[in-house]
């Protein structure tokens, strides 16, 4: 057994320069993750180590050969287990002119498995016949000896470069490429803006209105830095981004799963990078697919069946006062909305509803009966109260279905253009058509009357809401239908 | 408060759109200066104070704004309503000697704008009139108050409520007819019709009466007093619903959109709105939304003491409309795009041409720009401004010197006639082209132009500083502050000093926010959303 032979083989070679590289090189320069140069290391000098130290201690045998990796093996685990083994191990190097700063970490144990590699691949070389030149082992024993004891650098002081570069979990950086520092305005969506993901990213611009997004987070972005934009907890990953110099751009990230990304400009993936780059009209975006136009302007309202439904336009009531009463006055306003005085037991007291025009199956002086409903046609919730009066029973309903109408199927067909609404939203109108026990199909135009059943059913609202704030409309989730609708049906009718 | 957004847009796209007219001369904002008249230019015209101003409804004021200010808080974007802004400044527009009892004027100012100093050009639509308010004589109104009288009311509030409505009772003629409806959980009809006059007893003490208890339930005030109103509704009188409130609504039907609904179904009956917001706990969008569909005013009186005054001013002037059912239209010439229109909410525009329907238009209180401002509201009548983007190509233009054309139609509200007014808009430069000094047909433009750059001033630091951008914000204010001082050195006016006030106290309020959060670089590690 001639350990020095060991020193001969490519591998050794291999490992002892990348242990050079990664000590002097890598390390720190953003090139790699922090995390895979910390344990490259480990990994190449447990594979140095052992046969320098054969050599070193003349080992000539098999079992002298195992014992210089066993202590190799010893020495690395104490060091990165027991800290009082790493701070004595400092103090033994801490007079040489290469000291050593030990991070303890048990995870580097992993690299272990490298000793088994050392023994056995470059112990059959070692046991190769063929002689080893002098001035291959002095360069070896010499430079292995340098790259093992000056492997560690000494601690970096609190703010080295390195640390202004840090990696982020990230969707997607802003990269500045321009050499000048430029203000970046940061806008994500509104906490309670809910958005159909696939939708927006078929039709940002529609969909994500300017209304929908927060206040800015204003930054200074130097230039070859990088902004990390959604951390994968934000709504679809929407951002609206712009600046003083910076054209206005959404950002539709959810595509992106989050992953580490470098700040640094020049060394962010292409594919996770949204460039900003110096051209002759001055700053502009580098084309991503995540990268979108905002459609400031109002969108044109689709017409006909698909037109949105005016403001004010809709079923709505006052909380209604459950129990039997009589009517004492009934007065209608030209917004469509009915006051009734009722007269109960104890007191009188005025309700209101707005429903589209029906005739109404009671009247002054009749004596009604209201209640509440929760479930519609469907079995979806709704929030619904019924009037039973002697001409028959009034529903009223505003939620994700529409009022019972018996045995009735019913089919939505959705138009293909939307509308926004007033608080930034957009939704796409809904016709819903009705086939009865006969086959008899018949469809329900908003704001128009039509015979299902033995019922009366007035559709005031029915859409597919896309993006919605719900702090702002009380109304539709996103990805969800809404309805209001309003239904006469006679006595003794379902 | 949707509309914040969109405030700013407005703020940029006439910053961006002035930079496009900004390609003569140095850069840097300049002071409007003496319009400087080429020698085929059209006389100056000279301004004409004593007409009376004429204002469109909708806000009367930018009271919010200052009460944000005034506690020392940033007003949020959309705070600022353009039309209120205007109508705190009285314009001297050419003297109202057009014959009718409303008079147009089309006017041109081109200079930089006073926070970058790029070219805008701007034509000032202004309204006045020849009735003189002390000789005015006025048709007999039917008058119905709503009032609120929910327990927030109680204390201050609903004494100056009945001081005030008092007073207004001493303003009110023979025949004019009132009725008093209170809300708070319910609707509750106080005084169902009372003659001004001759009921004056029973109406006084119905006032007194006034209590302040239980919740707001705005709709059923508002839906009582109207039902009154279209009760009574009577062709050749004003029917008009002033309804007052300090709150939102807590009880009945709380959409907001079912309010607005319900105003604008009786205004399309001729029944219009008035608002009046007390204190700073009520729907400010609301209650300006309601005025604008209603044809009529929307007053916000953070100071419950100013109530006293405000239904005597509205029964003095704004409950007179000179014109109904007004239409103005702009067509810009050949060698311009039109970019917007500030002064208006309700502008509808393409490139080409753009119009603004508005429902009444009334008398403002204020006679001359140089009248003293009083405390509260200054009044004034305001004025439409529109900006025009100068086509770089030129060529091809056949009538260079028209800037535009504008018209107006309306009816007569005593006789129900249709009339019809226009005018031209001639420039003695070329389109895009920027003297040194700028040009304005008259010291009332400049003026305009003065206003028009302190509110998108004050709607850009506003969205800035909600964006966190602090420093910029005060940039924007800082030069426009340099600006507007060396404006009024040369040109006096109150509404801009009082203006300048708040530019310097907006300052004053940023910096103060400035030193508490710093806008910086990102700290390391940088957060993600």
């Amino acid at each position: 057994m001639h350990p020095a032979r060991a020193l001969s083989h490519p591998a050794w070679w291999l490992a002892l320069a990348l242990l050079a590289a990664n000590d002097h090189l890598f390390k720190g320069a953003g090139v790699l993750p922090p995390a895979l140069t910390g344990k490259l290391s480990d990994f190449a000098g447990l594979l140095v180590a052992p046969a320098l130290l054969a050599v070193l201690v003349r080992a000539r045998t098999q079992r002298g050969w195992l014992a210089a990796h066993a202590a190799v093996g010893a020495g690395f685990a104490a060091i990165n287990l027991a800290p009082a083994a790493a701070r004595a191990w400092e103090a033994a190097f801490a007079w040489t002119p290469l000291p050593w700063a030990i991070t303890v970490d048990p995870t580097d144990l992993v690299a272990l498995p490298m000793l088994a590699v050392s023994a056995v691949v470059l112990g059959r070389w070692a046991r190769r016949p063929a002689p080893v030149g002098a001035a291959l082992r002095t360069a070896g024993l010499a430079l292995g000896g340098v790259a093992c004891a000056a492997t560690s650098p000494p601690p970096e002081p609190p703010f080295q470069p390195q640390a202004q570069f840090p990696w982020v979990q990230s969707r997607l950086v802003v990269a500045n490429r321009s050499a000048v520092t430029q203000i970046v305005r940061v806008r994500a969506l509104r906490p309670g803006v809910q958005v159909d993901c696939d939708a927006a990213w078929q039709q940002p611009g529609e969909l994500l209105a300017r209304e929908l997004f927060s206040p800015a987070q204003t930054w200074l972005l130097d230039g070859g830095r990088a902004l990390p934009v959604g951390d994968g907890t934000n709504t679809c990953g929407a951002f609206l981004i712009d600046g003083p110099e910076i054209p206005a751009r959404l950002v539709v990230a959810f595509r992106y799963g989050p992953v580490q990304l470098s700040t640094d400009a020049s060394r962010v993936a292409n594919d996770r990078a949204l460039f900003l780059d110096t051209d002759a009209d001055g700053l502009a975006w580098a084309p991503h697919p995540a990268l979108f136009l905002p459609q400031d302007d109002a969108l044109e309202a689709p017409v006909g069946r698909c037109a949105p439904v005016p403001d004010g336009f809709g079923v709505s009531w006052s909380m209604p006062p459950v129990g039997t009463a009589v009517i004492l006055d009934h007065t209608a306003a030209p917004d469509g909305c009915h006051a009734f005085d009722l007269a109960f037991r104890d007191s009188v007291e005025r309700w209101f509803a707005c429903l589209p025009e029906l005739a109404l199956p009671f009247g002054v002086e009749d004596t009604v009966r209201i209640g509440t409903l929760n479930r519609g046609q469907s079995g979806w919730p709704v929030d619904g109260v019924t009037v039973e009066g002697p001409g028959g029973r009034l529903v009223l309903t505003r939620g994700a279905d529409l009022p019972p109408l018996g045995q009735t199927d019913v089919d939505l067909d959705t138009c293909e253009r939307g509308a926004r609404d007033a608080c930034g939203g957009y939704e796409v109108a809904l016709t819903a058509s009705f086939t009865g026990p006969d086959g008899e199909r018949v469809a329900a135009s908003v704001g128009e009357p039509v015979l299902v059943g033995a019922s009366t059913l007035v559709v005031a609202r029915a859409v597919w809401s896309l993006a919605v704030d719900t702090a702002c409309s009380a109304g539709p989730s996103a990805g969800g239908r809404w309805f209001e609708a309003a239904a006469v049906t006679p006595l003794g009718a379902n | 408060m949707r509309a914040s957004l969109l405030s700013l847009l407005a703020a940029l796209v006439m910053l961006a759109g002035c930079n496009d007219a900004g390609d003569a001369g140095a850069a840097g904002p300049a002071s409007p200066g003496p319009a400087q008249p080429a020698p085929n230019a059209p006389p100056p015209v000279s301004a004409g104070p004593g007409a009376t101003g004429v204002g469109q409804g909708g806000a009367q004021d930018f009271g919010l704004f200052r009460q944000i200010l005034d506690a020392g808080q940033i007003p949020a974007p959309g705070t600022l309503d353009p039309v209120g802004f205007f109508a705190e400044h009285k314009l001297d527009f050419p003297a109202a000697d057009c014959g009718d009892e409303v008079c147009l004027h089309g006017l041109l100012g081109v200079q930089r704008n006073l926070i970058t100093g790029a070219g805008c050009t701007v034509v000032q639509i202004g309204l006045n009139s020849p009735i003189r308010l002390e000789n005015l004589e006025r048709p007999p109104m039917d008058l119905v108050l709503a009032i609120d009288t929910s327990g927030s009311m109680r204390g201050v509030a609903i004494d100056a409520v009945r001081r005030g409505l008092l007073r207004m009772l001493d303003a009110l003629q023979p025949g004019d007819r009132v009725a008093l409806v209170t809300y708070a959980d319910q609707a509750a009809v106080a005084i169902a019709e009372a003659d001004a006059v001759e009921d004056r007893e029973a109406l006084e003490a119905a006032i007194e009466g006034l209590l302040a208890r239980g919740a707001t339930n705005l709709y059923d005030g508002l839906y009582t007093a109207f039902g009154l109103a279209e009760r009574w509704r009577t062709p050749g009188r004003q029917s008009r619903v002033v309804l007052l409130s300090d709150g939102v609504a807590t009880a009945g039907l709380e959409q907001p959109a079912r309010l607005k609904a319900l105003a604008e179904a009786y205004a399309r009956l001729g029944v219009g709105i008035t608002t009046i917001g007390v204190g700073t706990d009520f729907d400010v969008d609301t209650m300006r939304e309601l005025s604008e569909v209603g044809a009529g005013n929307f007053y916000f009186l953070d100071d419950p003491a100013a109530v006293e005054e405000v239904f005597v001013d509205e029964v003095a002037t704004f409950l007179v409309p000179v014109a109904l059912d007004v239409e103005i239209d702009v067509q810009v010439g050949q060698g311009y795009l039109l970019r917007g229109a500030y002064g208006t909410n309700a502008w509808e525009g393409g490139l080409r041409a753009g119009r603004a329907d508005i429902p009444s238009l009334f008398l403002a209180g204020r006679q001359q720009a140089a009248a003293p401002i009083e405390d509260g509201r200054r009044g004034g009548g305001g004025g439409i401004i529109v900006e025009l983007m100068p086509l770089r190509d030129q060529s091809g233009v056949r009538e260079r010197e028209l800037v535009g054309t504008v018209s107006m139609t309306w009816t007569d509200p005593m006789t129900g006639d249709r009339l019809e007014q226009s005018t031209r808009i001639i420039s003695p430069h070329a389109a895009g082209e920027l003297p040194e000094q700028g040009f304005f047909t008259n010291a009332t433009v400049e003026k305009g132009f003065v206003m028009l750059n302190l509110l998108v001033g004050f709607q850009l630091a506003s969205q800035l500083a909600y964006d966190a951008d602090v420093g910029t914000a005060i940039g924007v204010l800082d030069a426009l502050r340099m600006e507007v001082r060396r404006w009024l050195q040369g040109n006096p006016d109150p509404d801009i000093e009082d203006d300048l006030r708040y530019v310097d106290l907006f300052i004053s309020v940023l910096q103060r926010q400035q030193s508490q959060t710093p806008v910086s670089r990102p700290p390391e590690p940088w957060p993600v959303d």
